[in-house]
């Protein structure tokens, strides 16, 4: 389990737009992350966390994942490599987090070509599922 | 939230059919592109989705919940220093059930920076 400042070893983002507070660990094809809704937080408003928290919080998710693969890959000194949305496909968010909530998120790859990784994402809040995505990642070499 | 500090609407038109184009510019000094990234600001894919949905709802005139995005395409990075000036073009439908259908793109000359559609719900 990482957490905290280490989170920053294996994503390129960082303050404000840090959506994952804890990444639980990854299979060969599955990762999975955690985060607490803040008031502080920069996609929060009226204590929520708005669509765009959700949906970047599911992009880092996946960037953790290819972050602790490139590690496994280049070794554990490798710096976590730029990456950016290609494409979301099926997004359904059906509620809002509240502040003091706690999401997690897991993706499963589904396709992986050269520096694409094609990944289908559920977050929950405890056993409710309050979103799904397809989110198709580019990674700078 | 992104309205007025991550962009401001600086014109908007309307066409005969209907679609609305937005005018906005980006402020490169907003805290999200120090994060996004360090030392190279790159607006995030999802406030691109945020700009869209916000400039939906000044058109609209009510808050919306963007719950159901079919597909989005990220075709061209945005960068306020390359790209600080933007066209987001809307096309919405506001159907029987209340929801809004919804094909945006966000567009400068030639360039499309990106496309979404998607389904959205009144929030009151």
């Amino acid at each position: 389990m990482i957490q905290g400042e280490a989170i920053k070893e294996l994503i390129p983002q960082r303050e404000p737009v840090m959506m994952i507070d804890t990444f639980y660990g990854a299979t060969a094809t599955e990762g999975k992350s955690g985060l607490t809704v803040t008031s502080s937080n920069v996609f929060c408003e009226n204590g929520k966390l708005r669509e765009m928290g959700i949906i970047e919080h599911i992009a880092q998710t996946s960037a953790a994942f290819n972050g602790v693969k490139n590690k496994q890959a280049n070794g554990e000194d490798s710096a976590p490599k730029l990456g950016y949305i290609g494409e979301i496909k099926k997004c359904q968010i059906t509620r809002l987090p509240k502040v003091g909530e706690r999401m997690e998120t897991q993706v499963v790859v589904t396709a992986e070509a050269l520096n694409v990784t094609l990944m289908e994402a559920t977050t929950n809040i405890g056993a409710e599922t309050i979103a799904t995505c397809q989110i198709k990642l580019f990674e700078e070499e | 939230m992104l309205k007025d500090e991550f962009f401001k609407i600086t014109g908007s038109a309307k066409n005969e059919s209907g679609v609305v184009t937005y005018s906005v510019t980006l402020n490169p000094n907003h805290p999200i592109f120090s994060g996004h990234f360090p030392g190279n600001p790159i607006s995030p894919g999802v406030c691109n989705i945020g700009m869209i949905k916000a400039c939906a709802e000044h058109e609209l005139g009510y808050g919306l919940l963007l719950g159901n995005i079919k597909q989005c395409k990220f075709k061209h990075l945005i960068t306020p220093t390359e790209h600080p000036d933007l066209d987001i073009v809307l096309d919405m439908e506001e159907m029987e059930n209340g929801n809004v259908k919804l094909n945006a793109k966000i567009t400068k000359g030639d360039i499309v920076f990106m496309e979404l559609k998607g389904e959205a719900s009144c929030e009151s």
